[in-house]
């Protein structure tokens, strides 16, 4: 088998051969007897195969995913499409403040969707502002009524919750509403409201993803917030100091900043880890140009709460050592996540951790053969739904189907949903310099002026894409990164084209859609070798 | 015992919605919107016929003192204007016939899936 061939075209090839082979054999519509009789023999899923196919099992299901998040629904739909009898196990503990949600996971409860939608308030409150520019006769004195936000972000969210149910029952998927963990490596214990009900299934699948962490300081848990609480806070956030400069601290802080409350954003050491460093630094500095203070080298280390119920917060800078403090409304926590390991007792099943992840390989198999984990729980992988949702689909295929599809993990595209938004797809340009060193790496870069920014007169400075590539020969695009408005709905469609090999003279033979933004992608003509000025003339076109 | 309601038309529709909702605010009120019947008593509309006897089946599990109100929404052209008051409406925003849900909360169901007698219990049984 071409197994090793994935990541390049041929994988697809090689699906597209299967899907051919098994199409053309004799019509079959039980799946059991499909993946009995046409299991390749070298496969190593084959003794899964033939475990389903014989049901002679003694457990009470084929698979049972724990946890109802983006992964785990996805690789629990998927098994029981190819004829498995799964369960799938959902639990939310509440927040220290008692905030709790129903299933769906973090994405549809306390994350991308609550988080894009309060972002689209934010800058529809922008818009409004502009409207008058463009000639509208706008109230000068709108505000947004945070109450009414929450209540239609949580009705949207609640629908959500009982279309997934439904779509879960529906496709017959047992949902059990119950914290799972592990009795040995087939048995599970779960806890109900109804009592311990123990779980025997042939296979599991890991997908209890993570929550937010809370800093090791008095007063962090007893007055603090996270994500998970503020998109159902139920009184406005009003000042807000937001701990932490990942993704998530940005987000919140900008859509805050958007719906006019006062967010200061404290950052320890570096802005969007993981990211690119120059875009990274363009980001911040553009929500600093909106009005957002940021607090450099610096470090929470204490709240408490003032007489007048608001918490003064005392912090260090990690530099000088210089001790201050503000008082505010809300503190939020976005200083990382943590995997829900605790509560699996993983080593009842025999399965290993590191910190609070789980270390899988590239069939997202954990160290014990029959236990598999998908999503954010797995170690070193990017923690975002879509990759989650693929990986949990091609894993049920892998089980119970007849692929030997794996997920490919690299060049995933993702969005920083800040006021000015930032996306981007494959390398940054320190990862290009570090995989391929800096003599090979070209750089083409440019600021560039929306059409749309200048009637209102909109900031046009931190307006930016690059393009990472390779240097000499074909001239392979290794990243490219944009910051300007509607990241996402510019970067998906190039993110197809650099898994499909993108190179920059295809790039630049691209003819672009006028007036966009996403065209400025084509007209990348200036290198940063070269030093020549990246901001354009004084107009378009 | 639930307790059964028949409406015809947005107003009679309307005004129902209103009573309940004064007259009983904490019960759970189910709706069913469903296309109107001919002399023979036969829906225009093929998944309301369908549906109708497996809600009214399933309907013994709704809660007890909980409403059902069923919707006569009317003829086909009326109902088919994209204009048609039922569909305008920001509680009801119908867009297909039949539809089952409760009112003024996330449970809903609509099409062929108020014929499926798991998924019509599931909604009447629902406690979230």
């Amino acid at each position: 088998m071409s197994l090793t061939l994935w990541n390049s075209r041929f994988s697809v090839t090689l699906l597209r051969q299967h899907t051919t082979i098994f199409t053309s054999a004799a019509p079959i519509t039980a799946a059991h007897s499909l993946h009995y009789n046409y299991t390749f023999s070298t496969n190593s899923k084959s003794q899964q195969r033939r475990n389903l196919a014989t049901t002679t099992s003694n457990y009470d299901y084929d698979l049972v995913v724990i946890g109802g998040g983006s992964g785990g629904l996805a690789c629990a739909k998927e098994a029981v499409a190819n004829g498995a009898r799964v369960a799938c196990l959902d639990f939310v503990k509440p927040t220290p403040t008692g905030t709790k949600w129903g299933i769906g996971g973090t994405c549809v409860n306390v994350g991308c969707i609550p988080k894009k939608l309060m972002h689209q308030a934010s800058l529809l409150g922008e818009s409004v502002h502009e409207a008058a520019a463009y000639g509208w006769n706008v109230d000068e004195k709108i505000k947004p009524d945070w109450n009414k936000l929450v209540t239609s972000v949580q009705n949207h969210i609640k629908s959500v919750n009982w279309v997934t149910r439904i779509d879960m029952r529906d496709k017959k998927v047992e949902y059990i509403n119950g914290l799972g963990s592990f009795v040995d490596s087939h048995t599970l214990s779960a806890k109900l409201k109804s009592g311990d009900r123990t779980i025997t299934a042939q296979t599991f699948v890991i997908a209890v993803g993570g929550r937010p962490r809370y800093p090791n300081i008095p007063g962090a848990v007893e007055y603090g917030i996270t994500s998970d609480d503020i998109f159902s806070l139920d009184r406005e956030p009003g000042k807000t100091l937001v701990v932490g400069a990942g993704y998530i601290g940005l987000e919140c802080a900008g859509f805050l900043k958007g719906l006019g409350y006062e967010p200061t954003v404290m950052v320890r050491s570096i802005v969007l880890r993981g990211f690119d460093q120059q875009m990274a630094g363009l980001v911040a500095a553009s929500m600093e140009e909106r009005g957002i203070p940021f607090l450099h080298k610096t470090v929470p280390l204490s709240v408490e709460k003032q007489a007048d119920g608001r918490l003064l917060v005392k912090y260090e800078n990690t530099e000088t050592g210089e001790v201050a403090s503000d008082v505010f409304d809300t503190v939020l926590w976005a200083i990382g996540r943590k995997g829900l390991v605790e509560d699996l007792n993983l080593q009842n099943a025999g399965v290993l951790v590191q910190k609070d992840k789980i270390p899988v390989d590239s069939e997202e198999t954990t160290n014990v053969p029959h236990i598999y984990a998908v999503g954010d729980i797995i170690y070193g992988k990017p923690e975002l739904t879509p990759v989650a949702v693929l990986a949990g689909r091609l894993l049920a295929r892998r089980l119970y189907g007849d692929s030997d599809l794996r997920m490919d993990y690299a060049d995933v595209a993702t969005t920083v949903f800040t006021p000015l938004e930032y996306a981007c797809v494959g390398l940054s340009e320190e990862d290009a310099v570090k995989a391929h060193g800096a003599d090979e790496i070209e750089v083409f870069h440019g600021y560039y002026k929306p059409t749309e920014f200048f009637i209102p007169q909109k900031s046009v400075r931190y307006c930016y894409v690059k393009a990472v590539a390779q240097r000499s020969g074909e001239q392979r695009v290794y990243g490219l990164h944009y910051l300007g408005p509607v990241a996402g709905e510019v970067i998906q469609g190039f993110a197809a084209a650099l898994k499909s090999g993108l190179t920059i003279p295809t790039l630049m033979n691209t003819v672009g859609i006028h007036p966009t933004t996403a065209e400025e992608f084509t007209r990348l003509s200036i290198t940063k070798r070269s030093g020549l000025d990246p901001t354009p003339a004084s107009c378009c076109s | 015992m639930v307790v059964t309601h028949n409406v015809k038309g947005w107003d009679e529709f309307a005004k129902k919605m209103e009573e309940l909702e004064t007259t009983d605010g904490k019960n759970p009120v189910h709706v069913l919107f469903s296309g109107g019947k001919d002399e023979a008593g036969v829906s225009w509309c093929p998944y309301c016929v369908k549906a109708e006897p497996v809600i009214h089946d399933a309907l013994k599990k709704a809660a007890e003192n909980s409403h059902f109100v069923h919707v006569d929404v009317g003829e086909r052209a009326y109902w088919k204007d994209l204009n048609c008051p039922f569909r305008k409406d920001v509680n009801t925003h119908l867009v297909f016939l039949p539809t089952l849900l409760r009112w003024k909360q996330p449970q809903r169901l609509d099409g062929e899936r108020c014929s499926n007698k798991d998924l019509v219990e599931m909604l009447f049984e629902d406690e979230d």
